[in-house]
């Protein structure tokens, strides 16, 4: 230790001399930046344990039954999704729309808050009119967010309405006719819900090639 | 080292006084050390050059691998949510909120009358940022009455509490961090640990010769001390190992001068207080103050005031030595030592001293900051879950944050009631004692998300995770898809339609299978909603039969099962080897109505700067239709209120309306209940792990079980929404045909609009007709060109009748006859 007392006075000069040296170089970094994953997902859908669960066949829309949604706008490497299936629905929302092959759905009118969320309770209107503002911004991943957020709260037709009105949106058109299903399961006595249900579930029918079942659907819109 | 320093100081003191007598001496003596000194610099010099590079570049690459962080759900209030004030006690309690009387600061609560107040915790969500806020929140029989901005009287809509960190994923090495950025390092901390460990930190250039001199002072004093500075330390905790000889010392000096001369010093005082190593859990090292903090209060370090600030800085010295769960007196001791030399210093007041000093240590029962063996089951099924979505390397550096749908109340229930149940089981029914095991799983009905989870009957046992992973027979749970088959054929089966409960012998593979009802009776005509709720066998291997038992399989995997299911009748009985987490599956697909949403086990995964990387949406697919489902549900309710299930309405209110099945296998070696309210799917197996019977019921064990864990959790009741293609008709009790007023024992039942019996009992004066449409098994339908029901032609006509179809059963043979 007292060696280490001899030296450490000359070891200051030498450290200054050494330190005047090496400076210039760059600054410590104590965290890297990260690098942003990018996961893809291929067509594969894999029950939800690793075979545990349910396995889904991959039918012809169902990439989003067991698989995530995507936040980044998808790299090059990413094989383009629907080109050849217009039922094939990308999943992330910031997929080019302009993509002409594919099936355009109208946007469905929605039914307006105040008609249908009369029995809800005030913290899930709170939810909802988040979710319109988010939708209404573009921001559906959020807006979807916030309804399932809503949803964990209040098993309520009009948020799966919304949520089945913003998957149409997001053309994956299975899951919205399912969740337009649901929400008409339990809309009983609301007329004006269950003709926006089945309106989502004429205009997903069509975009997945199934025009009978479309036009089942449409046919109930005017009762 | 003491001796050495002894014996050298010797030395030195013998040197002193021959420089006295022969002073001539010293020139040379000074010239002789002035060459070996410019030789010592021209070799320090060298060995500076040669080490530089290994400094830098590993302090410049450093990027301490952050595990993957694992969160609970985050714990929603308001108006109307069903938390009762144990409930957010339990849940503060375990965020680390600290009880006091008047909350003043962030992360404290108060009990005022019947309601609490409480600071909270802001905190980011992808979605949105939750502010910190003062709460004020009242309570009323079920749940959240009230919820208010305690300052400014503000009704709140919604608020979420932080999640709770639930565990960390590192797959290839155990130390864990909580990296603190040099801005979130509290000045408390830095102060107090500059104190201690390095007063001249700022003036010095990584090693300290003042200090050093002090400490070999104050060690030949008898008062050991270290002279190491904060450089000196971290050096030492990077990149050397633990040996302590004068190479190694010399070697770390060096390091130190350089790393002083290269880096600022904030830098240098950020990574020590992310490196420094505080403590041991199992395996898993605790380094840095961040996540000491987690780990010994619960509470984030910029939550910490003077005692455990001390406290923390203290177990520096020796974080076994002073580690304040096991030697809480040495800890109370050493933080004291601190807050004196914070006192000498001048930076506390004697009056802060004194109140710091008498303080209690502050550390929490459990260990906080993600201890992974505490959910060993649930952070199973996450890990399964990421396996499959993420590469092991991504998970290991990436600091990705991962939220989940677990909630720590229900499993709080569900591990409190499993042992105990179960040892009382065991000394009830004089079994052997430790040897039943037990798995629980716990869903969400309308979106499949996995709340809880028990592998083992000892929850925290982190080895073979039945609930994922034990595929066992699962006896009368499948009959509610063999009925669910029976009822989505309207013009074949009602709820009151007569099934033939009588013996019958099939052949099985060769061999002969000759299936009997549990009581070993016969029950003759019995109603079908009958026939499952007493969960009679013959009645229901009659009509899988009938129904044909591709039929059922198609609808099992419908339902979610997802394996191949071989074609034998014993089928119909349960031969079907499923884990609980698949049963939950099945069931949660049945509580939805028929909507099967994938059970999920995470909601979104950010990565360490909060952005959103991944979302699992909830996602439902169509297993049958709203109508027989609704009808099934009905039925599986009487398996409640009057079939194999009645004890729970001993335990719970009757209009909870729950609904579920009990399961018993062969010889009762696995005993199962699955069963939902309306807010929860609960599935519970009871047996033995070396499958020999378990000498329990579906009903007399598992059940038992799940009562304990559902009846703290006040589920709410079970509300059926009849959907539109249901209708209500009263029929006679006797016959399951019309009644009318003149019929005593009447009871009103849901049908599917158009197929509820027409023919009138013979109570209400019915004719043969009547009789002949019972025994064609209700009414016709319509049917589409496979002769299944038509259900769109359901939810297309709403409440118009369909017309009748005539059937060909044998109520149409004897009305020829008649005719």
């Amino acid at each position: 230790m007292n060696k280490m007392m001899r030296n450490s006075s000359h070891s200051l000069l030498v450290a200054l001399m050494l330190g005047a040296f090496l400076s210039g170089c760059s600054s410590y970094k104590p965290r890297s930046e990260p690098n942003a994953p990018v996961y893809e997902r291929g067509s594969r859908v894999s029950s939800a344990w690793g075979g545990l669960a349910p396995g889904e066949t991959a039918g012809v829309d169902s990439p989003e039954l067991a698989t995530a949604d995507q936040y980044y706008e998808p790299d090059v490497s990413r094989p383009v999704p629907a080109a050849t299936s217009p039922t094939q629905a990308p999943a992330a929302e910031t997929i080019a729309y302009a993509d002409t092959t594919t099936y355009q759905p109208s946007r469905v009118t929605p039914v307006p808050a105040a008609t249908s969320s009369t029995s809800m309770s005030a913290a899930t209107k709170s939810l909802l009119f988040k979710a319109d503002r988010e939708q209404s911004t573009g921001n559906l991943t959020g807006a979807a967010s916030t309804l399932e957020r809503a949803l964990r709260i209040e098993n309520h037709p009009l948020l799966w309405n919304r949520l089945a009105n913003i998957r149409l949106q997001q053309k994956r058109y299975s899951l919205a006719s399912d969740l337009a299903s649901k929400s008409n399961a339990l809309a009983s006595g609301d007329y004006a819900l269950k003709r926006n249900n089945y309106e989502v579930i004429a205009q997903a029918k069509a975009a997945m090639g199934d025009s009978a079942g479309a036009a089942s659907a449409r046919a109930k819109i005017g009762n | 080292m003491a001796k050495k320093v002894r014996k050298r100081t010797v030395t030195k003191r013998k040197k002193r006084r021959s420089k006295k007598k022969r002073g001539s001496f010293f020139g040379a003596l000074f010239k002789l050390a002035f060459s070996l000194g410019l030789v010592g610099v021209l070799l320090l010099a060298g060995y500076m050059a040669y080490l530089y590079p290994t400094v830098t570049d590993q302090f410049e690459g450093q990027r301490w691998r952050v595990p993957a962080r694992v969160y609970s759900r985050s714990l929603e209030l308001y108006v109307g949510a069903p938390v009762t004030r144990q409930q957010l006690t339990a849940e503060l309690t375990r965020l680390g909120y600290r009880k006091v009387d008047n909350p003043r600061r962030t992360g404290e609560w108060a009990i005022n009358g019947g309601r609490l107040l409480v600071r909270s915790r802001g905190f980011y969500f992808w979605d949105g940022d939750e502010p910190e806020q003062y709460l004020d929140v009242h309570f009323g029989s079920s749940g959240i009455s009230r919820l208010k901005e305690k300052t400014s009287g503000k009704d709140l809509a919604i608020v979420r509490l932080e999640p709770m960190e639930i565990g960390s994923i590192y797959p290839s090495h155990s130390e864990d961090r909580v990296i603190l950025s040099s801005g979130e390092i509290p000045k408390l901390l830095s102060g107090t640990l500059l104190a201690v460990e390095d007063k001249r930190f700022y003036q010095h250039h990584g090693v300290d010769p003042i200090g050093l001199t002090r400490a070999v002072v104050q060690t030949l004093m008898g008062n050991r001390q270290g002279g190491s500075t904060i450089t000196q330390q971290l050096i030492k905790n990077m990149y050397l190992t633990p040996r302590r000889d004068m190479k190694r010392k010399l070697k770390e000096a060096v390091m130190a001068l350089i790393l002083d001369a290269k880096f600022e010093k904030e830098d240098i005082l950020t990574a020590y207080v992310n490196e420094i190593y505080l403590g041991q859990d199992g395996n898993r090292g605790i380094h840095g103050f961040g996540l000491a903090s987690y780990f010994y209060f619960g509470a984030p370090v910029s939550e910490l005031d003077l005692p455990r600030t001390a406290l923390l800085v203290g177990m520096l010295k020796g974080p076994s030595q002073y580690n304040p769960r096991r030697n809480p007196k040495a800890a109370t001791k050493r933080r004291n030592v601190v807050l004196s030399v914070l006192l000498d210093a001048g930076l506390i007041s004697e009056s802060q001293y004194r109140s710091a000093a008498a303080a209690p240590l502050g550390v929490t029962a459990a260990k906080g900051g993600g201890d992974s063996g505490r959910y060993p089951a649930f952070m199973d099924l996450v890990r399964r879950q990421l396996r499959r979505d993420y590469q092991p390397e991504d998970l290991n550096s990436d600091g990705l944050r991962i939220f989940t749908t677990f909630d720590p109340w229900v499993q709080q229930q569900v591990e409190s009631a499993t042992d105990k149940r179960l040892q009382g089981l065991e000394k009830q029914k004089k079994l052997p004692k430790g040897k039943l095991q037990s798995a629980a799983v716990v869903v969400t009905p309308q979106d499949g998300e996995v709340l809880a989870l028990s592998g083992d009957r000892q929850p925290a046992y982190a080895g073979f995770n039945r609930a994922l992973d034990a595929t066992r027979p699962i006896g009368s749970l499948v009959k509610p898809a063999v009925y669910l088959t029976a009822l989505e054929k309207p013009q074949l089966f009602s709820l009151v339609t007569r099934l033939s409960d009588t013996r019958l012998t099939l052949e099985q593979n060769g061999k002969i299978w000759e299936p009997d009802n549990y009581d070993k009776e016969e029950h003759g005509a019995v109603a079908l909603e009958t026939a499952l709720a007493k969960s009679y066998n013959l009645a229901t291997v009659h009509l899988g039969l009938e129904l044909g038992l591709n039929r059922v399989i198609d609808k099992l995997h419908a339902l979610g099962v997802s394996q191949k299911l071989n074609a034998f009748p014993s089928l119909l009985l349960g031969a079907v080897e499923l884990t609980p987490l698949e049963v939950a599956q099945m069931y949660q697909s049945i509580a939805s109505g028929g909507f099967r949403s994938p059970l999920r086990a995470i909601r979104d995964v950010l990565d360490q700067h909060g952005n959103p990387v991944q979302r699992y949406p909830l996602t439902v697919n169509r297993a049958s239709q709203p109508g027989p489902v609704y009808l099934l549900t009905t039925a599986m309710q009487k398996v409640v209120s009057e079939g194999t299930s009645r004890y729970l309405n001993t335990i719970m209110p009757a209009h909870l309306n729950l609904a579920g099945k009990t399961g018993t296998t062969d010889n009762l070696r696995d005993s199962w209940f699955a069963g939902f309210s309306s807010d929860y799917v609960t599935v519970v197996w009871v047996g033995r792990d070396d499958n020999t019977p378990a000498g329990l019921t579906g009903a007399s064990g598992a059940l038992r079980v799940w009562g304990d864990i559902m009846k703290p959790l006040n589920p709410r009741p079970l509300e059926l929404h009849p959907p539109e293609t249901i209708e209500m008709v009263t029929v006679d009790k006797e016959t399951g045909l019309l009644a009318n007023h003149d019929c005593y024992e009447v009871e009103t039942r849901p049908f599917l609009r158009g197929y509820a019996p027409m023919g009138l009992a013979p109570c209400a004066g019915g004719s043969i007709d009547g009789l002949f449409d019972f025994l064609n098994g209700g009414n016709g339908g319509v049917l589409d060109k496979d002769g299944h029901p038509d259900f769109e032609s359901w939810d297309n006509t709403g409440s118009e009748r369909q017309p009748r179809k005539s059937g060909d059963g044998l109520g149409d043979f004897l009305r020829s006859i008649f005719d």
